[in-house]
């Protein structure tokens, strides 16, 4: 079955250039394309997404607050950040919102297509420095949702190491590493989604609401 | 302790500046004047209940109040000096003469005047030195031709006139180096309180110029991310399109191929500018992270078992190098990173870093088949390396057997403490 892809990109050029080489790939649909997040979540419930490509820096609502808002509506769409710089600040707090990586806006089409289907099959490729920034993020809680392993896997990822040396470390299969990072993520959304509740009760902002 | 509007009054407007080398000068001879100028009113005044003579001194007093006007209109000093030292040997020569020649107590003011006249310029003083002797001689000769001084009429017959003398010599002595050096030390407060200033308004336009450059950096850093890097990806994007369009045009292909290989290249090149200006560069720390995290990246997309060994920073070993060689060392082992996974078939690749106290050792290690480079297609990587190597300080070399290839760079610590804490 083919998977429906929206994307959300300001600059016409780049949102062009993705939906041309995506829709030349068999396995994908694009069946929209729009500039602001604002205007793809009206019409969501239409277009009915398995993934969404989603800019960070956007006209009007921020690609972080839009990735949050579709993983709520649609939690099973994959959203993935299309980003100049893949080691950013926002890239993470993307990735805290719900987004389940990142493809850097200059790859080749190989490379889109090859971390598209990665995400879909389950984990999406996480750099050094997202690695850092995820490690630290769970060391600031007093108990660790990651399991032994997946925290072996983020350690090694930290460390610098390929997918096939951690691979080869754990003795398991580049797949399952996949799958811990993609577990990685999803527990990544869930923790910052019970901090962010934890800091709202703190402050007494749900009731305000 | 003397407040300076008193001082400034005798100096004339133009030479009341700081940045002046005759200021201070000025300043010391108004400040001595001023003080001996009080002291000659007061201490004569007491004096006179004793000895008649004392009221010889009201001239040099005189001599002294002319001298500060003297200042305040010429801002000179000299020729009122040299008029009071010989205003004063008259008198004091005469006073001796009167109160027992040699054996007088008003001898003691010949030393007193020598002092003032070194404070007040030391050039005075040392002819003053000799002027005394002679006095001194004077004095002597006249002392022997008269043998019947003791009835001189001013002779101190009585204890009390010496006894007040003496302290009357000894107050001026004391309170005049008192005051003058009490001016003294305040005005090299107040230099020192300049210098201060001075060096506060420095450091803070080092800042200020730091925060700026700092604001520089982060403002090329967005303008990269929003500006010039999405421009690449939508060239990137729209010869992807052409791509497309052209379908199997064979002219074309190599062309549009082209292009997304230089705006790929240009990108990547964009990124190791971007990073060295935002970062500090000549932070070997940073350097090798960045290497890392590229290796980690690029073999990622083979099945290439990738790993760094870097071990942790030592306060004890230097982390600097000359920030100058940080997109060199990145350029080599960006190249050499690139060669191992296309040219060795290698499975497995490291990346270790070996700390010394005053250099880096840097090494790619793979255990691949070294290829022999193809001489009929230009093969500039490796002789790039050694050239970047040879131009910029770091000791390059090649190690190839049959278990792997192994590129090695010495890098130099650069200068500056070898305690660095900071990492």
């Amino acid at each position: 079955m083919e998977k429906r892809i929206t994307i959300i990109e300001d600059i016409a050029a780049i949102r062009e250039g993705f939906s041309a080489v995506l829709s030349s790939v068999n396995k994908y649909q694009v069946v929209n394309r729009y500039a602001t997040c604002e205007e793809a979540l009206v019409n969501l419930d239409n277009d009915r997404p398995d993934i969404v490509l989603m800019d960070i820096e956007l006209p009007g609502m921020s690609g972080i607050a839009g990735t949050a808002q579709i993983k709520r509506a649609l939690p099973d769409c994959i959203v993935l950040i299309i980003t100049v710089l893949e080691d950013s600040e926002k890239v993470f707090q993307s990735l805290c919102a719900g987004a389940g990586g990142y493809i850097v806006k200059n790859s080749n089409l190989e490379s889109i297509v090859q971390t598209i289907d990665e995400a879909v099959a389950g984990g999406a490729p996480m750099s050094l420095s997202i690695a850092r920034m995820v490690v630290q993020s769970f060391q600031l809680q007093p108990d660790s949702p990651l399991s032994e392993r997946e925290t072996e896997v983020l350690q090694s990822i930290a460390e610098g190491k390929s997918y096939s040396k951690i691979a080869a470390d754990l003795y398991i299969s580049r797949e399952t590493v996949r799958s811990h990072i993609k577990n990685i993520y999803r527990k990544l959304e869930v923790s910052s989604k019970v901090d962010a509740l934890k800091i709202a009760s703190a402050n007494n902002w749900m009731n305000k609401l | 302790m003397i407040p300076s509007y008193i001082y400034h009054y005798f100096i004339p407007d133009a030479l009341r500046n700081r940045q002046l080398a005759i200021y201070d000068q000025l300043c010391t001879v108004v400040i001595a004047y001023v003080v001996a100028t009080a002291l000659l009113i007061i201490l004569p005044s007491i004096l006179l209940l004793f000895s008649p003579l004392a009221g010889y001194y009201y001239v040099l007093c005189g001599i002294c109040i002319y001298t500060l006007f003297h200042i305040k209109i010429t801002g000179r000093f000299m020729f009122p000096l040299v008029v009071t030292m010989l205003t004063g040997y008259a008198v004091i020569i005469r006073n001796c003469l009167q109160s027992g020649g040699i054996l007088s107590i008003q001898t003691s003011t010949l030393y007193l005047l020598l002092l003032t006249g070194f404070w007040a310029d030391r050039r005075v003083g040392k002819i003053m030195l000799f002027s005394n002797l002679v006095v001194l001689f004077i004095l002597a000769l006249n002392s022997l031709d008269h043998a019947v001084y003791l009835e001189n009429a001013y002779v101190p017959q009585h204890i009390e006139v010496a006894f007040v003398y003496h302290i009357s010599i000894t107050i001026f002595f004391g309170v005049f180096f008192w005051m003058v050096y009490q001016q003294y030390d305040e005005a090299k407060l107040q230099i020192r309180q300049q210098q201060r200033k001075q060096i506060d308004s420095l450091n803070k336009a080092v800042e200020e110029r730091t925060s700026q450059l700092l604001t520089m950096r982060q403002t090329l850093a967005r303008d990269f991310h929003d500006e010039t890097g999405n421009i690449l990806s939508a060239i990137t994007r729209q010869a992807g399109i052409l791509r497309l369009k052209a379908g199997h045009d064979e002219n074309l292909k190599p062309l549009i191929d082209n292009i997304m290989e230089n705006s790929e290249h240009l990108y990547s090149a964009s990124r190791d500018f971007l990073w060295s200006i935002n970062h500090n560069s000549d932070d070997m720390e940073a350097v090798l992270a960045y290497l890392t995290a590229f290796g980690q990246h690029y073999y990622n997309q083979f099945d290439i078992a990738f790993s760094a060994r870097i071990p942790a920073a030592s306060r004890y070993v230097q982390q600097r190098i000359a920030p100058f060689l940080a997109r060199h060392i990145i350029y080599i082992f960006k190249e050499a990173m690139t060669n191992a996974a296309k040219h060795s078939g290698a499975s497995e690749i490291v990346f270790e870093v070996a700390r010394f106290p005053h250099h880096f050792r840097v090494l790619l290690k793979d255990n691949g088949q070294w290829k022999i480079p193809d001489h009929s297609t230009p093969h500039s990587g490796l002789a790039n390396m050694r050239k970047r190597s040879a131009e910029n300080g770091l000791t390059f070399s090649i190690a190839y057997g049959k278990t792997g290839t192994q590129v090695q760079v010495e890098v130099p610590a650069g200068p500056g403490n070898s305690t660095n804490t900071s990492n």
